[in-house]
Formats: structure tokens, sequence, C-alpha cells
């Protein structure tokens, strides 16, 4: 066992890990935090995206101990405290962007990560960060159409 | 989760990482992003004589720099390093696109140059760029450093040229002369998130009358075992005055002369062949007109 400290959403965690442990299963499986989706564990789809360090990663792809010392945001970190939702999750919600739900907190966080980088980004840049982020149900155009919401509301 | 026990070992900088090589040899198995080395512990198809993973995080081998002329590149860069470095996008612009056209900007974030030229894919999106830029690969072990001529550098898919006591720690990318146009294509039939069907990167040097080629390198990915030059397309292009006819001679050489997998399910060998033919005019015109803009 590896003894690790990640700062997850702002607060510190210390977790004990296996060598093999993904920071996905930390983050969902120790820390209880099930917003983060697991489904590919291969990098293709997205639904496990988190910000690490600032940058959207796939999270099944890291190794827990590899984040060990970094920090990590989550979706849980985008509502405020009395659980009020951020303008990116509003405007997904009022564009219709969110069907099943499945891909919706990836999406959020590539979002996040692209408008914190670049608040004003082209439809391009959008398409672009959240090309990793596979979603069945909306044929992406509500999810575009919700962060240049965002942007041209910020 | 995978099934298999491994130990993690993370050395505080390249000595102490070479020393574990020499320790654990082909039981050590190096981790740079991770990105390929951990779907294949999900899938348990990592080597069953790997007992221990070897992180690079503190190997402080993430940097680009100028050296005496030359674009060096620390093997832990991230292709997001890589595809928005302005140094990168002005020395070598076509090595910015490559690095920028693997997977999805998660992958990105964490996937290493390094790790795409060992893992050694016949379609990794650096290795065509690297061949036309006549790259030097650097291994370092506790017996000194080894220069690798990028061309000398792959082995076969998945296989290069390291031993088991030696890491990857730089690419050494030679300047490019004035009058130097690049030009990397990447073609798959998505536009994001799909590995290359054919990869096409072209360097091309013209003479001071821009008539004629002083130099074109051309490497190709995807299309033969091991990422490969276009020899003969090259020689053809640098025989005489540059003309619609010569450079259509040439692509059909490049086309003729790489050595696609007749046995692929994902594209047919013809294919790939005809358009070897096609991106290689394409990205022979593309680079001579940069060039001829790059007086």
């Amino acid at each position: 066992m590896l003894s690790i400290t990640l700062n997850v959403n702002g607060i510190s965690r210390k977790v004990d890990v296996e060598a093999t442990t993904t920071l996905l299963d930390v983050l969902r499986d120790r820390l209880g935090l099930l917003g983060t989706k697991k489904r590919c564990e291969a990098g293709d789809c997205g639904a496990c995206t988190v910000i690490l360090d600032g940058r959207a990663v796939a999270s099944c792809l890291i190794l827990a101990v590899e984040a060990d010392g970094r920090k990590v945001l989550t979706v849980e970190s985008l509502s405020n405290a009395s659980g009020e939702l951020s303008p990116l999750q509003k405007a997904f919600i009022d564009k219709g962007a969110v069907q099943c739900g499945f891909c919706t907190p990836g999406m959020l966080m590539s979002a996040k990560a692209l408008l914190d980088r670049n608040p004003h980004p082209t439809e391009d840049e959008i398409r672009e960060a959240i090309a990793g982020n596979l979603c069945r149900c909306t044929g992406y155009a509500k999810i575009v159409e919700a962060i240049m919401e965002v942007s041209r509301r910020g | 989760m995978t099934k298999k026990d491994l130990n993690y070992l993370a050395p505080a900088g390249l000595e102490p990482l070479l020393n574990i090589l020499v320790e654990y040899g082909e039981k050590a198995r190096l981790l740079a992003g991770g990105t390929d080395l951990i779907p294949a512990m999900h899938k348990d198809k990592l080597d069953p004589k790997v007992t221990t993973l070897v992180s690079l995080k503190r190997t402080a081998l993430g940097y680009i720099h100028e050296r005496d002329g030359n674009l060096v590149i620390g093997s832990a860069t991230t292709h997001t390093d890589v595809a928005t470095s302005p140094l990168v996008r002005t020395k070598a612009a076509l090595l910015a696109t490559g690095s920028g056209a693997v997977g999805s900007l998660q992958i990105r974030n964490v996937a290493t140059i390094g790790g795409n030229v060992c893992n050694a894919g016949p379609s990794a999106d650096t290795s065509a760029p690297l061949m036309a830029l006549d790259a030097q690969l650097v291994a370092a072990s506790k017996r000194g450093r080894r220069v690798v001529p990028v061309s000398q550098w792959y082995l076969g898919p998945s296989r290069n040229t390291l031993l088991p006591d030696e890491a990857l720690v730089e690419i050494v990318i030679p300047g490019l002369p004035p009058r130097t146009g690049t030009h990397y294509q990447k073609f798959s039939p998505r536009s994001y998130m799909d590995l290359a069907w054919v990869g096409v990167a072209v360097v091309v040097t013209l003479d001071h009358k821009l008539k004629r080629c002083e130099d074109v390198r051309i490497g190709l990915s995807a299309v033969s075992p091991s990422p490969m030059r276009a020899i003969k397309a090259e020689a053809i292009l640098k025989s005489v005055e540059i003309s619609e006819d010569l450079i259509d001679r040439a692509a059909l050489a490049a086309s003729e002369e790489c050595n696609p997998n007749p046995r692929s399910r994902r594209v047919p060998a013809w294919y790939r062949r005809e358009m070897v033919r096609v991106l290689t005019k394409r990205g022979f015109l593309e680079a001579m007109r940069l060039a001829s803009a790059a007086v």
C-alpha cells in the first residue's frame, strides 16, 4: 500500500492505494464522489474527465500515485455549498444539453477546463475541447450551444 | 483494475532511475503519461515479466528549449505542451501538428512525446514528423548516452531499439535552414479520437531561385510495419527542377515504396497506397508554398 495525499475540490484527502489503483477508483470508491463516471477505462469515452492541476484528464488513465500532491477538481466542485448550480450547469439545463446524463459530468469538466483558460472560445475550440467526451443522446449541438451561452454571458 | 500486483517507484532524478533500470532490467516498465500502459494493464496485457512500474514524474524530463541551433524536447513533455509551444510551432511546425492530432485533449494533457516514440505504434502521430525532421533520439543508461537517428529507432510494430537498461531522455531536432517549409497530414475517417489511416510529413528546403529542392524528406506512418522515409520519392524530387509532373511521379513512387499491411482489418492496403499518393502530392505542394514564404 502507498500513502498519498490529494487535494480534491479544495480539501486535502489522505488515502492508501495500491500501485495500480486509478485516480478514478479513488474518487468513486474511496472518496464516494460518484459524479465522475466510469465506463470505457481506455480513455475513449471521457465520462471520467476531471481537472488535474488545471487540465482536463481522463481519470481512468491516471494512477492515483501519479496524482499524489496534486489538485483534482470533480463535477461535485461546480455547485456551491448550498447546492446552487454553477452558470455552466444552468446553461446545460437551459439549453437541453442533458439527456440521459451519463456524459454530463465529463462534459462539464472539459467545458470548465476550457472556459477557465479561454473564457470566450470559438465554436471550433469548444468542439475540440469536448472531442474526447462521447455523448450518445444529444448530437453535441446543444452541448456546444450551452458552452457558447456561458461564454456570452461571462 | 488489473489483477496483477505491481510495485511502483518514482525515483527523484535521472540517475536513480537509471540505477533502478540496471537492477530490475526487464522487470521494470517505465511509466510516462500512462495512456497506453494503463489500458494495457486494465486488459491484463502487460508483459508478464514486468513487476515494477518506474515513474518518470520526478525526473524533470518535461522541457522544450533550443540548444546550439537545435530544438530539444525532453521525453516526458506532454503532447499539449509540444502542440502549443511557440518554439515548436516556429522551429518544427509539423511536429506541433502531429502532437496536436493525438487522441483527445484529455489524452494529450498527460500523454508524452517520449511515450509516443517508445510505444512505436505504426500510426503514431509524432513518428512521420520526426522521420521527416531527421530527429535524433537520446537514450541514457549507466553506460552513458547513445544517440539514435530516428530512422534506426523503430524495429516493427511496438518495438524499438531501446535496451532494458536504457531510457529515452531527449529528442533533438536539427535546426531547419532558410527557405524550408514543413507539413504534416493525418488522414483518418473521424477528425478526432481516431488512429491515422495514413500519416504524411514533408520537410522541403528550396534553392535560392525557389525552383529546385535543395533537400526534401518525406516521412510516412501507418503504411508500413514501422514509420518510414519515402526515399525514392525524395530522390525524384531532388533530381531536376520542380514541375507538376515531377511531383506526380514522386507521389506515385511514395505510394509504391510504402508497405501497408495487406491483412489490416481497418483499412485495405490499396486505399492506403492511394492516399499516400494523394497526400504526398498535397503535402509537398503545401510545404513548398511555406518554403517559398520563408525566404
